[in-house]
């Protein structure tokens, strides 16, 4: 085929082979090209002839994998990772934080019921006051506010009491026990912690000239401190008061509140401790002068309200460990000192007695009926004036002022879940009150 | 007749058979074809002939009429030297084609041999042109019929074997004819399709005189794709008619399939650089023509199917498409075409 396809007439099988083989001479494949270009049919016929294309290789090793196919397996693998990393740390976390609850939270009282008004002065000190502490054991550590809460809370901080003297502010008391070098601290005479709110003002500069004890007001260094406690424990063995004497005039002053339901606002709490005896009779000092024994031991418990404030804020777990160290292994809830004996009131109700600031303890045998849930110190029956002055809230009068502290005295009080009250001189022989 | 052949069997009575058979043994005498004898010995030595029972005669007759064919692989009217003779028939794939010969002539050892190599390949080709097997058993079937020579011509048995020339392989060759078979009963079976199914053409609606611009714009058009050569008129054609893809366009014309990308990227803005130019010299500005370009195809009288290409006829995969839409092997679609 020497001529270009003529209309009509296409290239014969052969040709379109050689086509497509490729070994059509060079003007016949520009003939066949030329005619392929023109007609649909044989550029059909040419690519239906054509050979099934070669397979490409399966090897392995010619597949491309896209890029970053691994990544696609490492990703969700790295983001559970992740996940894992930090439910490790927030599991850790919260377990360190359950942790660094106070286990002591477990001896907290629980927030008392709203604070009873203000009773009349007429009100037997007797009266059954709310002093039970329910066993803390039962109160969930996590759910018990801590102390500063409580204290801020409307309900945890109770209204300023005005004891008439001075614009003094109540102290607050707590049941909660002290170590003994704190009651060494105290001169001796407290064995319950005095735990003032933080947000009270401590008594004035009437009741302890010489050393102002008011956060607000200019503390004094260490060594006026030091000199005024020096000064008031020699004006103390100047007037030959036995300390006893004077330890035990404290509670004189504290069983004139003892009236007030024995309860200091909200804390629900027993009230019952020397430091806050110590603080009515340093009041009471201040008005006579300042020359009485008794403010000796006012202004000893004033220059150590320092330390015991600082105590309030102490952790739990310093309370936890101021705890007396019963004979049956169970916590203290409820502690009363007086200026001999001291008695602890374990959660089975178990009272035990220590006759030398807590060291040893002996079991009281039980002589009352019912289960005791509270143990304080109470002023005796022979309640002076002066004391009841007080309870009433009410201006003392000018004649009881001056003999009303040496004769106060104090005895136990056992509250049972009955609400059945036991008295005893000594903690040792109770009676039906 | 052959002697070998048993009862039941179909025998070729071709005269070139008995021709061979009385030829054979006069080897020695100079060859009719004008070749020389040396060199017919070679040729027939070289496709094994022998084996095929095919003579020194009848190979250098078929060697004779396959060169005054194509005139020795010369263009035009040029006169072959003996050398280019004797290169042109060293070049021609010689057993293959002796195979064809001896089976167009009915030798049995040729029919053994022929089907003991191509019968499996030419079904499974026939498989793969149909896209059926069915059709291609079918087809395979009628094939080999034809090439037994079964169809009579003038009274006489032909086989279209006598037309293989051995310039390409003889299974390219039964590809191609087994192609043009398939595209035949398309032919055939289209013309039966029923009149109901026929969906008469609506009648011409008035030509609304196109705008100036756009008429520009197909005069523009008309004359860049006349002046296309043929190569880039079969590629315009293989890719953006025929839909055919770059690797069968590479195949087909033996290049790399990133040439036929490449060349079809320049050749997309060669036309537009063509067109435009065109546009330019027809009055328009640069920028009407511009504008021209970016008109809508289908406002545009054009058809390119024409103008690209001579004949009238649908492509042969349009009218499979058309015909039997679920049948149809085209290929994938191809990436569209460039935006000219």
């Amino acid at each position: 085929m020497t001529t270009p396809f003529q209309p009509g007439q296409h290239p014969d099988a052969d040709q379109l082979n050689a086509f497509a083989e490729h070994t059509l001479p060079l003007h016949e494949q520009h003939a066949t090209l030329a005619h392929l270009a023109t007609c649909p049919d044989c550029r059909a016929i040419v690519y239906l002839a054509q050979p099934p294309a070669p397979e490409p290789h399966s090897h392995p090793a010619h597949t491309r994998t896209p890029l970053f196919a691994r990544w696609m397996l490492a990703f969700p693998a790295a983001a559970a990772l992740v996940c894992l990393i930090l439910l490790t740390i927030h599991v850790r976390n919260r377990g360190s934080n359950q942790i660094a609850v106070p286990p002591t939270a477990h001896i907290e009282t629980p927030p008392p019921p709203p604070a009873a008004p203000p009773e009349p002065a007429a009100q037997p000190a007797s009266a059954p006051a709310p002093v039970r502490t329910p066993p803390a054991a039962t109160v969930p550590a996590s759910r018990t506010p801590p102390p500063a809460a409580v204290a801020a809370s409307p309900r945890g901080t109770p209204p300023p009491v005005s004891f008439g003297y001075a614009s003094a502010p109540k102290p607050e008391f707590a049941t909660t026990p002290i170590s003994p070098e704190k009651k060494t601290g105290l001169g001796g005479m407290s064995g319950a912690s005095y735990v003032p709110p933080p947000a009270l003002s401590p008594p004035p500069a009437a009741a302890s000239p010489a050393v102002p004890v008011s956060p607000t007001t200019p503390q004094p260094s260490l060594a006026d401190r030091a000199e005024a406690r020096r000064e008031l424990r020699s004006a103390a063995t100047q007037y030959d008061m036995p300390r006893a004497q004077t330890q035990k005039a404290a509670p004189a002053g504290s069983a004139t509140n003892n009236g007030n339901s024995g309860i200091y606002g909200g804390t629900g709490q027993t009230n019952l401790n020397e430091n806050y005896a110590a603080g009515v009779s340093a009041s009471n000092a201040a008005l006579q002068g300042g020359s009485s024994p008794v403010a000796t031991t006012a202004a000893d418990a004033a220059v150590d309200q320092d330390p015991a404030s600082a105590r309030t804020t102490a952790s739990p777990q310093a309370k936890a460990k101021a705890l007396p160290a019963l004979p049956s292994n169970l916590s203290a809830v409820s502690v009363a000192t007086s200026s001999q004996h001291q008695l602890a009131l374990d959660t089975a109700g178990a009272l035990f007695r220590s006759d030398d600031a807590g060291v040893t303890w002996q079991a009281v045998p039980v002589q009352w009926t019912g289960h005791a849930v509270s143990v304080a110190l109470v002023p005796s029956p022979n309640l002076h004036p002066f004391a009841k002055s007080i309870n009433g809230l009410t201006n003392p009068p000018a004649a009881a002022k001056s003999a009303a502290a040496p004769t106060a005295r104090a005895t136990f009080q056992l509250t049972t879940d009955a609400g059945d009250l036991w008295i005893s001189p000594d903690g040792q022989t109770w009676n039906r009150k | 007749m052959d002697a070998a052949s048993q009862p039941g069997e179909l025998t070729l009575p071709l005269p070139s058979a008995e021709q061979a058979l009385s030829t054979a043994d006069d080897q020695a005498e100079p060859a009719t074809s004008g070749f020389p004898a040396a060199l017919i010995q070679e040729l027939w030595l070289s496709a094994d002939a022998g084996s095929l029972a095919l003579t020194h005669e009848e190979f250098a007759t078929a060697l004779a009429a396959i060169g005054a064919r194509y005139n020795f692989a010369l263009p035009g009217d040029t006169h072959s030297t003996p050398a280019q003779q004797a290169a042109f028939c060293r070049a021609l794939r010689l057993p293959e084609l002796a195979l064809a010969q001896a089976c167009a002539l009915g030798r049995d050892l040729a029919w053994q041999r022929f089907l003991n190599q191509y019968r499996a390949p030419l079904t499974q080709a026939a498989i793969a042109i149909t896209g059926s097997a069915t059709l291609g058993h079918d087809l395979a079937d009628s094939l080999y019929a034809e090439l037994f020579g079964l169809s009579e011509r003038a009274g006489r048995r032909t086989s279209p074997l006598s037309s293989y020339s051995g310039r390409g392989s003889l299974l390219g060759w039964l590809r191609t004819t087994l192609a043009q078979r398939h595209i035949d009963h398309h032919r055939r079976t289209r013309r039966e399709t029923p009149l109901d199914d026929l969906d008469a053409p609506a009648p011409a609606a008035a030509l609304a005189p196109l705008p100036t611009e756009l008429t520009h714009l197909s005069q523009a058009v008309s004359r860049t794709l006349a002046t296309l050569s043929p190569d880039d008129r079969f590629l315009l054609a293989s890719y953006f008619l025929d839909r055919q893809t770059l690797l069968q366009i590479s195949r087909l014309l033996h290049v790399h399939e990133a040439t036929v990308s490449r060349k079809l990227k320049r050749l997309t803005a060669d036309l537009r650089k063509q067109v435009l130019r065109n546009l330019h010299s027809s009055g328009l500005s640069k920028r009407a023509a511009e504008e021209a370009l970016g008109a809508d195809p289908r406002d545009l009288e054009i058809n390119l199917r024409k103008l690209l290409q001579t004949s009238q006829t649908l492509a042969f995969s349009d009218q499979t498409t058309r015909a039997h839409p679920a049948t149809s092997h085209q290929p994938a679609a191809n990436p569209p075409p460039p935006t000219t």
